[in-house]
């Protein structure tokens, strides 16, 4: 499989002139004042900061202390002592009501402690400031505190890899599909638009679903209110955009992951590229491996393609990550046998200046990946894990029907993780398109039954987001079948189809976007039709220069020809979230030689189906 | 006729002056103050200075005598002064130190005081010229009667600052201002004394002696550009020194021993001064008396311009100026400048047919100063007023370019589209006689601008088009100010006028609508208003504008149709506003607007995050029928309590809230409040804390406590079948849990499991007792053996089974499951039934 990100779009799309102008804007709020600062962060946000700008770079501009608006609190307010030789005081949050209580409580202390001396307080929201937090400040009556320095930094799409974009906003889920509130929809089309600012405008647009049509609404009507001379001046980098709201698909993020990162995802969880294992789970190696593997040392790795081991192996089905560590492995042993039979001393400074680097990352990395991989072997060789899949496999064939599934029934009463029995569930309802209302309530009475009441706000925002539903009309299997979604012959060491990362399951979103990036798509035209949601289709008018110069007539069927040199560029953009297995399936249609285009990935969250199941519980932020 | 017909030639000066009649009058001045903006700006005229008892009448024209506007002053009051700003705003000085600024239609654009305890009694306008921009900044410095001088040094930014104390007392004679963009200060004389004051600095006597007899200065006057000061003595003298006051130009004198009337600079080459007739004084020549007398008809006023002085009288609008050097190089008496042999060979050319002008021309292109001559007369051209005479200069300049090898157009044509605006501008219906350098000095966006404000909107279009210039300079600001002015016309229709402007504007880009609208608002014309914003596509723009003029549903569908939830809550809670309680304002909007209502809903469920929130939001969710919701957030509370009666109370609000309307979720409610009552029981019997637990939970607790009767009463009290699966697996887990190993065999031989056997030797395996496991092995399926003997780590059993059963794959898991360095035989083993079966 050559399906390594490195191959992927960097020279096409840099996603790094995104990171720089983002770091630019960003930047310039300190550049502007001259003096010693003191940054003071919603936490949420350092994260997604500190992908932009590290903390050496805010050193450098001045930012002399940094602290946590959250602990800022009861007794423990800022105070004249926290300020000496600070003249700025930088809030940096989320526009939220609470956070402006916070920030209030501790202007006035500041201000009641320091009498005469003048600080600057600024506050910096991202990604905007709003009306409601405008009118709490002054609510507040720490307002005028702040003159003019109430700014906005419109960081939300923050590139996490050279063809992957994530706002990283798992509430947008719960806000949109289950109280109707379509706030970030507008963040999702200013991202678009910045997207746009820098690689031109999007001639093709495609969607499915109705908050994606709400996207394209605004996003066509942002344009519209733009003054022409601040049109993007370049050609379009980006040829199509693909738009799907999750619940177009909702059985592949139920579906347990199996490509190297998607499992990490399932059972780690992955933020913002950074992966925490507890220690407790690192063991200590196999004495019997081959290369001399020491202990991991640190609990955190970075995942990304810069990472050209993991780069290899992310998008591979787990059960074919082996023969690529050994091989490396074994890479790494022939290096190691090269030095020891180095006989000179500018021989071996050749070596160290130009191996010994590269092997050095190369073997933590190996190190790394070896012991995670470890890890998650022990997890898949279990029973329970081969009865998940044997389950879900099941209910794909639809052998359940309109009877409670006997395996799920059995993991509540055994007491097993309650989301995992969620997902089942959801798979379930997903294939089965919907369930009888029996059904539907023998399963939510004995999960309240198993793991009590306090789920029983959950049940019911999943019934109201259309996780669990009434039966509609059953057409799921229709759709598998022309879909080909369940595929027998799969080769996981070298796909031939999107298939292979849930081993015989192809992802629905995945396929959708496969069909409708073929030249031909439009005789899918009916199956598309029998997805939910609306599927659409919009085209933005380009002016003459800026049209493409390709034998083009701005629409996907051009290439029919199917040469790679033709090749499109489509970013696909999930409202409401997306998991690494669907983001593998992408990369590996990119990758194929005579594929139509290639994919660049957009999604307001990075989901799993436990996380995904979690962001509609209460209390979740 | 001839191009040097209006030039005047002084004695002892090299310098030639001319008089140009730009505009014939017919006005009358009489008794008047006559005040014009330099840069051939409007004229302002009243008769109303000093009069305390009445309400002054000012009247505007423009240069060509064309009246603008004749207004009068709202309220009675005394001016003292009128004067013009950079931007042509009239400025009104009143004696009780209020200044008004207004337009040329007299609108009132601002008004400020700038004395509070005494009364103005004279005041400067002046212009900073700044060195970069070559734009000026108005400012004004303010007399008053104590002798305090106030300054304002920006009238558009009125920030009043305070001069230090001229040193002395008794009235000043005269003062002026000089300002530079580095420093503002002040001359004033009093009696034979000059003081210096600088803004911020101390006063200075200044001592300057000037070597003639005076008692006193009784007029300064500041040249264009504030280098040169000219001081009038009251013994007629006239002297001219540098601003700085330390070098002495010249000096004049006058047969009068009056104060001149007017006195103003040409250039800062010669001074004009107005006594019984108009003196032109050159500076420079050592004649203490040489002038050249100008005969006018009174009255008559003088006003400075960039290059000259314009003379306004009852009759004309002239202008005083020194020659410009190209027009001189042309046409003065035996110039020896190649292009005047060049327009000499042209007219000999063009008008007397004359052989001689292609020998004239080779002469000029031998010398080698074709180009220079060309050049010279472009550069001429545009300095003659009249059409005929720019003709035949640029003429001139076309006849040396059929000779000239290396000609280029640009300048050419350049310079005659500048000639063609100059020309259009100073028609006498638009009245703007502007210079060329003063043209330029200005640059063409102002001049726009200028026609703008004269509500040439026409003429102005035609010379953006014309001059190529870009929209934000041009069309956009015509159209859009062409469109306020509509807006300010009350006797149309509403209609008819934003018809009209729709029509005229269109789509244009970077037209705002909302900004015409905004107008519209202002000048009481909502109506107009609203038809406007129809046309604005921002609607960013729009919503304010709506709720400025009360209409909550455009303002609620148009921040709707943005998607900006942002500009949503801000119109909903103005919307809000106007009704007496939440509930009202929630009924209100679930009616009319969904998203609104779920936006509303979201704002305080967030704030129901507050205790004192949350009942308001548990009313509001009861008033609008979301009971679920309602349900669910009591729940929330119920749980969180610690005892469990008050858990149980709170269920059973909860529960009558469904009114039995929900079955389902009402029977959750019923078993929830049927278990904690269990529970209590239980704690109470057995002293063990229930509290919390699921049923499942409960139960799996009473097993493995070995409360078995309890746990049965249980099952059956919630109607658990004894032959589910379910109950099999929780009974089974939970025995093995507590180690109930009789009870489980009991249980296993209860009845043919339905759950099989399998799960038995797991649960047991789980409590890593294979004693026990071993039990129900023989029970088992034959097909889940394998992974039986695997969980009991009887690994050598389970390669026999196995390799029975040719199982490559399960040969391969008894490898992996085995410790390479104890369980080397198995190994071994294994590899040789691998070996076996795949050769097979």
């Amino acid at each position: 499989m050559a399906a390594t990100s490195s191959h992927l779009s960097s020279d096409r799309v840099n996603l790094l002139d995104l990171k720089e102008w983002l770091r630019r804007e960003f930047l310039s709020f300190f550049e502007d004042c001259p003096g010693k600062k003191l940054v003071v962060w919603d936490k949420h946000l350092t994260q997604p900061l500190g992908l932009i700008a590290d903390y050496r770079v805010l050193k450098e501009r001045g930012v002399d202390k940094m602290m946590d608006l959250r602990e800022l609190r009861d007794n423990r307010l800022l105070k004249k002592k926290d300020l000496s030789d600070i003249s700025h005081i930088f809030f940096i949050v989320k526009p939220k009501l609470e956070l402006m209580s916070l920030i209030a409580t501790n202007v006035l202390s500041v201000e009641s402690d320091l009498k005469n001396e003048i600080k600057e307080f600024h506050i910096l929201f991202v990604p905007r400031m709003t009306h409601l937090c405008e009118k709490k400040l002054k609510e507040l009556g720490v307002y005028g505190s702040f003159k003019n320095n109430l700014k906005e930094i419109f960081l939300d799409l923050i590139p996490l890899d050279n063809d992957l974009l994530s706002m990283e906003n798992p509430q947008l889920f719960k806000d949109l599909f289950l109280h109707n509130d379509p706030t970030y929809l507008y963040n999702v089309a200013k991202s678009l638009m910045t997207m746009q600012s820098l690689y031109g405008i999007i001639p093709n647009i495609y969607g499915k679903g109705k908050y994606s049509q709400m996207v394209v609404d605004q996003i066509l009507r942002m344009r519209r209110e733009m003054p022409q001379n601040q049109e993007p001046q370049t050609t379009p980098k980006i040829d199509n955009l693909i738009l799907i709201d999750r619940n177009v698909d909702l059985i592949t993020p139920m579906m347990t992951q199996l490509t190297y990162e998607g499992l990490i995802d399932e059972n780690f969880g992955i933020k913002y590229t950074q992966l925490e294992i507890p220690q407790e789970k690192i063991k200590k190696p196999n004495q019997d491996d081959k290369l001399n593997v020491v202990e991991m040392k640190k609990s955190i790795v970075i995942l990304n393609s810069g990472d050209s081991l993991f780069g290899e192996i992310r998008d591979r089905n787990f059960n074919a990550i082996n023969p690529v560590l050994s091989r490396t492995a074994k890479e790494l042993q022939q290096t190691n046998e090269e030095k020891n039979r180095l006989q000179s001393v500018s021989q071996l400074r050749m070596f160290v200046e130009k191996t010994l680097k590269t092997y050095q990352v190369k073997k933590n990395s190996l190190e790394n990946h070896m012991t995670i991989a470890e890890i998650i072997k022990e997890l898949t060789m279990s029973d329970e894990f081969f009865e998940k899949l044997q389950c879900q496999n099941d209910l794909l064939a639809g052998l359940s029907g309109d009877k409670a599934n006997s395996y799920i029934i059995n993991c509540m009463s055994r007491g097993e993780d309650i989301y995992t029995v969620l997902r089942l569930i959801c798979l379930h309802c997903a294939v089965n398109n919907g369930f009888k209302t029996s059904l539907l309530e023998t399963y939510k009475r004995e999960i309240i039954r198993a793991y009590g009441m306090k789920y029983f706000e959950l049940l019911n925002n999943m019934e109201k987001s259309n996780l669990l539903y009434n039966q509609g009309v059953k057409n799921f299997d229709t759709i598998s079948k022309k879909m080909n979604l369940q595929v027998d012959k799969v080769n996981e060491e070298n796909p031939n189809d999107i298939s292979y990362v849930f081993s015989g399951y192809a992802p629905l979103s995945i396929r959708f976007c496969q069909y409708l990036t073929r030249p031909n798509w439009k005789m899918y035209g009916d199956l598309f039709g029998l997805i939910p949601g609306e599927f659409f289709e919009e085209v933005q008018y380009l002016p003459n220069g800026m049209r493409k110069r390709r034998n083009s007539n701005a629409s996907l069927n051009s290439s029919q020809s199917g040469q790679s040199l033709d090749q499109k560029m489509t970013l696909v953009f999930f409202v409401g979230g997306c998991t690494y297995a669907e983001i593998s399936a992408l990369r590996y249609l990119s990758s194929i030689n005579e594929s139509p285009t290639e994919f660049l990935i957009a999604t307001t969250c990075l989901i799993n189906g436990k996380s995904f199941i979690q962001s509609l519980e209460d209390g979740f932020s | 006729m001839s191009h040097t017909e209006n030039w005047i030639y002084v004695d002892q000066t090299t310098e030639i002056f001319r008089k140009n009649d730009f505009y014939d009058l017919k006005w009358n001045i009489d008794n008047s103050v006559v005040r014009a903006a330099s840069f051939a700006g409007p004229i302002a005229l009243t008769r109303d200075l000093n009069k305390p008892d009445i309400r002054p009448l000012i009247s505007i024209y423009s240069q060509s005598g064309y009246a603008i506007k004749t207004f009068q002053l709202e309220e009675k009051a005394m001016i003292i002064g009128i004067g013009w700003t950079s931007s042509e705003d009239l400025m009104i000085i009143f004696e009780n130190g209020e200044i008004q600024i207004r337009t040329i239609y007299g609108q009132l654009k601002n008004v400020f005081n700038v004395i509070k305890d005494s009364r103005a009694v004279d005041f400067r306008i002046f212009n900073t010229p700044n060195t970069y921009t070559g734009s000026f900044t108005t400012g004004c410095v303010i007399l008053s009667a104590k002798n305090k001088l106030v300054l304002i040094k920006d009238v558009y930014d009125p920030k009043i600052q305070q001069f230090p104390d001229v040193p002395g007392t008794g009235e000043l004679d005269s003062w002026c201002v000089i300002s530079t963009d580095k420093n503002c200060s002040i001359l004033a004389s009093r009696q034979n004394e000059i003081f210096q004051i600088v803004y911020g600095g101390v006063p200075q006597l200044l001592k300057i002696n000037f070597g003639v007899e005076y008692n006193s200065i009784k007029k300064i006057c500041v040249s264009f550009g504030h280098d040169y000061i000219a001081l009038n003595t009251d013994t007629g003298y006239l002297i001219v020194c540098n601003s700085e006051m330390n070098r002495i130009i010249h000096k004049y004198k006058s047969d009068s021993t009056e104060t001149a009337l007017d006195i103003a600079w040409v250039s800062n080459k010669a001074v004009l001064a107005l006594w019984d007739n108009l003196y032109l004084i050159p500076l420079g020549s050592d004649d203490i008396k040489n002038h050249f007398e100008i005969y006018y008809s009174s009255p008559c006023f003088l006003i400075q311009e960039l290059d000259g002085v314009r003379i306004l009288t009852s009759s004309s609008n002239m202008l005083l100026q020194v020659v410009p050097k190209p027009l001189r190089d042309i046409f003065e008496i035996a110039s020896f400048d190649a292009s005047s042999a060049l327009f000499e060979s042209s007219i000999a050319f063009y008008e007397n047919k004359n052989q001689k002008a292609e020998e004239y021309i080779r002469s000029i292109k031998e010398k080698g100063s074709l180009e220079d001559a060309i050049a010279n007369c472009i550069q001429a051209a545009p300095h003659e007023f009249d059409p005929k005479y720019q003709a035949e200069i640029l003429r001139a300049a076309l006849f040396g370019r059929y000779f000239d090898d290396y000609a280029n157009a640009a300048s050419y044509v350049k310079m005659c589209q500048i000639i063609r605006v100059l020309n259009a501008i100073r028609h006498s219906q638009i009245g703007l006689p502007l210079t060329y350098l003063e043209y330029e000095a200005l640059s063409p966006s102002v001049v726009i601008n200028r026609l703008i404000t004269r509500r040439h909107f026409a003429l102005a279009i035609e010379i953006c088009k014309y001059l190529n210039m870009t929209d934000e300079e041009g069309i956009i600001k015509i159209l859009s100010n062409w469109a306020l002015y509509k807006v300010s016309q009350t006797d149309v229709e509403d209609n008819q006028i934003a018809a009209m402007i729709k029509s005229k504007l269109g789509d244009t880009p970077g037209i705002s609508y909302a900004e015409i609208a905004r107008r519209a608002i202002s000048a009481g014309r909502s109506g107009l208003a609203i038809r406007l914003l129809d046309y604005e596509v921002k609607a960013s723009e729009q919503v304010p504008l709506y709720i400025e003029i009360d209409m909550p549903e455009l303002a609620i569908k148009k921040a709707m149709e943005s998607g900006d939830t942002d500009l949503i809550y801000m119109v909903l809670f103005w919307y809000q506003s106007k009704f007496n309680n939440v509930s009202d304002f929630m009924k209100d909007i679930s009616k009319k607007y969904s998203i609104a209502f779920n936006l509303m809903l979201q704002y305080f469920r967030q704030k129901s995050q507050d205790e004192e929130s949350f009942n308001e939001f548990n009313d509001i969710l009861n008033q609008e029928n979301l009971i679920t919701e309602q349900v669910c957030s009591i729940v929330k509370v119920a749980l969180k309590q610690q005892r469990d009666d008050q858990k149980m109370q709170m269920f059973d609000e909860a529960r009558r809230l469904y009114a039995s309307k929900e079955v389902f979720n009402t029977n959750i409610l019923n078993d929830e409040i049927k278990l904690i009552k269990i529970q209590m029981n239980l704690e109470k019997n057995y002293g063990k804390k229930f509290n919390g637990k699921s049923l499942f939970e409960t139960i799996g607790e009473l097993i493995r406590l070995k409360f078995l009767d309890e746990a049965e009463k249980m099952r059956k009290e919630f109607k658990i079948s004894d032959s589910s699966e379910a109950w099999w697996h929780l009974k089974a887990k939970n025995l093995a849990k507590g180690s109930c190993w009789d009870e489980l065999e009991k249980f296993s031989k209860s009845k043919k499991s339905p759950i099989g056997y399998e799960p038995f030797v797991n649960y047991c395996m789980d409590a890593n007792n294979v004693q026990e496991a071993k039990k129900y092995f023989p029970k088992v399926t034959p097909d889940s053996r394998f992974n039986c003997l695997i969980k009991m780590k009887c690994l050598a059993d389970a390669l026999d089974l196995a390799y029975q059963k040719k199982d490559i794959q399960q040969v391969n898991i008894v490898i992996g499951k085995c410790d390479p360095s104890t369980q080397k035989i198995i190994i071994d083993k294994a590899k040789m039934y691998r070996a076996e079966l795949i050769n097979k």
